[in-house]
């Protein structure tokens, strides 16, 4: 008798230990799952933080991801556009640090700065300061 | 366990850190996806459920493992939803109240679709609810709210293709249709135990699947006529303000966000 309780006490054991397991891949999974469609969204949709104009191609397909998009190019192509709508939330958060979007010309060029002996600037007709090549990023 | 050198750690840090802070809203991205998992997951519920209903159990799924795991299935869907549901009110961009969660018609963004999320909700947590207190229900009660299980599922489903702003992916629209499938499956297996009485399954039989078929075709007439159509963002009843605070796009044309597609 007890060798019979003791093994349907093993048995439900094994059991409850199945659900745990199970259970815990289910959740592992679906977290995953989660992360993987986070990404897959960003990637295919610009997201209502984007400044979307003209040129915003992702947007004008309907959310599909371009081919060959990466993350950088999606969000590039939504960001391009100068005269674009930009959201609320996007307004709180342009001054940001969002390096890899183009930028856009300025739209006016910027005011000569005054001339002083200390700081004498170059005129038009100086020689153009040479090219470097190294220590930009 | 093998330890990183600083170096890298700080380089997995900075990589992580960008990846939480850099890009249009975190949170946003967070709604969609734990929306889409939470209605994989309550799937995986009333396939597990009807299997309950008909008595399944295999050597690979014992009774007790087939009913432990539907439980914890539902309580996981039930937390993707509460994720789903906070990270849909912390972000700050539709302005959606915690009350908007539970309270049918009480946000502006959206109103009838999001009422239908909030309106599957409460059905969700009546069923977890009654199954949590079920020793101390009458079994008719508990029985009853658990047949709204049946009605959480579609209502969820429209939910989703109604707010999301992502119902034209192609691979969204497929494993949603995946989704379906699964659960007509489900629907249909246990139409077949509904009752003893030959005649009365037939029937019942006949009138389910009838509904399944209204459903499943009132759901492709309403995607090919709704989300996938531009100018849903409008027809859904995003407000004015969101379609293009800045510069005002007519809804469905280039240049619009993710948000107001």
């Amino acid at each position: 008798m007890r060798e019979y309780v003791s093994s349907a006490s093993r048995r439900r054991d094994a059991r409850l230990g199945r659900i745990r397991k199970l259970s815990l891949w289910i959740t592992g999974g679906a977290a995953a799952a989660s992360l993987g469609m986070g990404t897959a969204f960003a990637h295919a949709i610009p997201g209502h933080t984007t400044t979307t104009g003209a040129s915003g191609r992702a947007a004008s397909t309907g959310g599909t991801a371009t081919g060959g998009s990466t993350a950088g190019g999606s969000a590039a192509g939504n960001t391009t556009g100068n005269a674009g709508a930009a959201t609320q939330h996007d307004s709180a958060r342009k001054t940001g640090t969002r390096h890899r979007h183009k930028l856009a010309p300025p739209a006016s060029a910027p005011a000569a700065a005054p001339s002083s002996p200390a700081r004498a600037t170059p005129g038009p007709s100086a020689p153009a300061a040479p090219v470097v090549s190294s220590g930009g990023s | 366990m093998p330890r990183l050198p600083d170096g890298q750690l700080t380089f997995a840090a900075g990589h992580l850190l960008a990846a939480t802070s850099y890009g249009p809203s975190p949170l946003w991205y967070t709604a969609r996806a734990t929306g889409v998992v939470a209605l994989i997951l309550l799937t995986i519920a009333v396939a597990l459920g009807v299997a309950g209903t008909a008595r399944l159990s295999t050597d690979l799924l014992p009774a007790i493992v087939r009913s432990g795991l539907h439980r914890n299935v539902s309580l996981l869907a039930v937390a993707f939803i509460a994720v789903h549901v906070l990270s849909s009110v912390l972000d700050p961009y539709a302005g959606i109240k915690l009350t908007s969660a539970v309270v049918p018609f009480s946000s502006d963004y959206r109103p009838f679709w999001l009422s239908l999320g909030a309106i599957a909700f409460d059905m969700l947590l009546a069923l977890i609810l009654t199954s949590l207190l079920r020793s101390r229900l009458p079994y008719r009660v508990w029985r009853a709210v658990h047949w709204s299980g049946y009605a959480c599922w579609p209502v969820a489903l429209w939910h989703g293709l109604g707010t999301g702003t992502d119902s034209r992916l192609s691979w969204l629209l497929l494993l949603e249709g995946g989704c379906a499938m699964v659960v007509a499956g489900a629907v249909a297996w246990r139409l077949n135990l509904a009752a003893e009485d030959p005649v009365r399954r037939s029937l019942v039989r006949a009138a389910g699947l009838a509904g399944m078929a209204a459903f499943a075709l009132a759901t492709v007439v309403f995607v090919a006529l709704g989300p996938l159509q531009p100018g849903w963002a409008r027809r859904a009843g995003t407000p004015a303000s969101m379609l293009g605070s800045a510069h005002p796009a007519p809804a469905g044309t280039p240049g619009q966000t993710g948000a107001s597609r």
